[in-house]
């Protein structure tokens, strides 16, 4: 099922991608980290005087500022951070749209696919791709923050494994995009579209779930946001681990993947 | 079971409301050099992108080998070679890895074959495919659809970029290739290179076949140029033969086209007071461009 040429060559083209992405969510989160030490509490007593940022905080990072607040759980706050979500998102979409609608828009599709391997084999060969690279960039938020709390001094013991858990959920999120993503790129022949309509999916989806508790007749949408079902602050702050979200990003990670296997194994290859 | 290597039946192609191919029939025997002749937008490149499994017909069926384009794809690609009409490479490659690449996707060992190409059609392949020319690409193209020894060519226009020297090295690998008892389907809109290379002609127009001939069946077909010089303005007869079609008469001579047997032809001659008279080589052009404006009708 997996051609290793095609599997190779599209780790290579990513390869460069992929190590600059992890560097800069390690690097972002050690500055994280400091940051947090340096001017976390400050900041969180500021946020609580105003009601509105209260409510901002709980929506955007799942933080309930007047309620006890621990240096952990700031931490975990730098798996929402906008950074980290729009570096490893773009690795994943920049992945995924890469060899069907990028390969057509190229004029290479006819290449590969004139050559004696199965749609559904180049399909399987660059997934694992992303599939990878989603648990490398899952894992990348834990060695900033064991990093971070190397490097700087903690007021209290970071155990870094009960960032497992957030990790986890993150790497689902990652899988969900992946498999939107590809759907997309299976039903588009240019990669400019293709990425856009991705974005587009997962910014509506990530301003759905930041705005909907200010508005009450959002609310009953708030199941279409992806982010919905990625709470790292809740799931390291219970310590449980977070199964029905887990389940319902897969489920859509699987959905999403499997139509456009379908899509791209039946569609008519263009000229570029 | 058919001996055909390609075999098309009843192909038809549909984008959206656009009629692109209309029952499409043909069949191409082992060993043989084709040539897939049409003008711009007569359906060429689309037979040739639903031979390989890039587009799914509307209707009808197609085999190469014996096997089903549509449902055994892979098994067909392992003996094919294809050069796209307007081919492109990973511009971050040399040309090199390019072809280690291919070569590495179909697990086969073609480096000896590959070096041979690359310095009979002298291309150097430690170059990025970025630095390459057109013709270069075009080289690369023929490299990596000859360097498998596949059991079938298909080239879509794989001349366009070259220069002459180079065209004549590579018509000199397709012969070599159907010496060896291959075949090759060979598309292009120039008449000469296919009356020059190829063993059999299939003409397109507007998404239909209008014909499928040995070149020197077609050639019997080809109306011939007669100029002809009566003894005086007298001498030209009052009733010219039927296959006798006058371009112009300016006084005793005659310039026209004969559509029948050459024997038929001189036979009248001997039997007219004549000067002179001159009977052309067949001319393809002539009938070629008969296909393409009337749609096939020569008679």
């Amino acid at each position: 099922m997996i051609n290793r040429a095609i599997f190779h060559k599209t780790t290579a083209d990513s390869a460069s991608l992929m190590i600059a992405a992890a560097l800069g969510i390690i690097g972002f989160v050690v500055l994280f980290v400091w940051a947090m030490l340096s001017v976390g509490t400050e900041v969180l007593d500021f946020v609580a005087k105003f009601a509105f940022l209260r409510k901002i905080f709980e929506a955007g990072f799942g933080i309930k500022v007047d309620g006890e607040v621990s240096i952990n759980i700031l931490f975990a706050v730098c798996f929402t951070h906008a950074v980290v979500l729009a570096l490893s998102w773009a690795v994943i979409i920049a992945i995924t749209t890469r060899v069907t609608a990028g390969e057509i828009e190229k004029g290479t599709a006819d290449l590969l696919l004139a050559l004696p391997v199965t749609r559904s084999e180049i399909y399987f060969s660059t997934s694992l791709v992303w599939v990878v690279a989603a648990i490398g960039l899952a894992v990348c938020p834990i060695i900033g923050v064991w990093i971070g709390s190397r490097v700087f001094v903690t007021p209290e013991v970071v155990d870094v494994a009960r960032y497992g858990k957030p990790a986890l959920n993150f790497l689902f999120l990652l899988w969900a995009i992946g498999g939107i993503s590809s759907l997309v790129a299976c039903c588009v022949d240019r990669r400019g579209p293709a990425i856009a309509v991705v974005v587009g999916i997962v910014l509506l989806s990530t301003v759905l779930n930041f705005v909907e508790p200010f508005i009450e007749s959002l609310k009953p949408l708030r199941y279409l946001g992806l982010l919905n079902y990625f709470r790292p602050v809740d799931v390291f702050r219970a310590e449980t681990w977070p199964i029905m979200s887990m389940v319902v990003l897969f489920l859509l990670a699987i959905g999403c993947w499997s139509a456009g296997l379908i899509v791209f194994c039946r569609k008519d290859i263009p000229t570029a | 079971m058919t001996t055909a290597i390609i075999h098309c039946h009843k192909l038809e192609k549909w984008y959206a409301a656009q009629h692109v191919l209309r029952s499409i029939d043909f069949q191409i025997e082992p060993g043989q050099l084709t040539g897939f002749l049409g003008p711009n937008g007569s359906g060429k490149t689309t037979t040739i992108r639903i031979l390989l499994g890039l587009l799914k017909p509307s209707s009808g069926s197609s085999t190469i080998f014996g096997r089903s384009c549509q449902t055994d794809g892979k098994n067909i690609r392992q003996e094919i070679g294809y050069l796209p009409g307007d081919v492109h490479f990973y511009s971050n490659l040399t040309g090199r890895r390019t072809l280690d690449f291919l070569a590495r996707v179909r697990k086969r060992e073609c480096t000896n074959e590959m070096l041979r190409l690359a310095d009979a059609l002298d291309l150097d392949l430690e170059k990025t495919v970025r630095k390459y020319s057109t013709g270069m690409r075009q080289k690369l193209g023929l490299i990596q659809a000859l360097m498998h020894k596949p059991k079938l060519l298909i080239l879509d226009e794989p001349t366009s970029a070259l220069d002459p020297l180079i065209k004549q090295s590579v018509f000199d690998e397709l012969r070599a290739v159907v010496r060896e008892g291959r075949s090759v389907l060979f598309s292009s809109h120039s008449l000469s290179e296919v009356e020059e290379l190829c063993d059999e002609i299939i003409i397109l127009r507007n998404g239909q076949i209008v014909e499928q001939q040995q070149i020197s069946h077609l050639k019997n077909k080809a109306l011939r140029r007669v100029k002809i010089v009566f003894a005086s303005n007298n001498s030209v007869p009052d009733q010219l033969p039927l296959s006798l079609h006058v371009l112009v008469l300016d006084g005793a001579t005659l310039t026209g086209n004969w559509t029948g047997k050459t024997a038929d032809l001189v036979q009248w001659l001997a039997t007219q007071k004549i000067e002179d008279a001159m009977i052309e080589k067949p001319d393809l052009n002539d009938l070629f461009l008969t296909y393409y404006r009337d749609g096939g009708s020569t008679q």
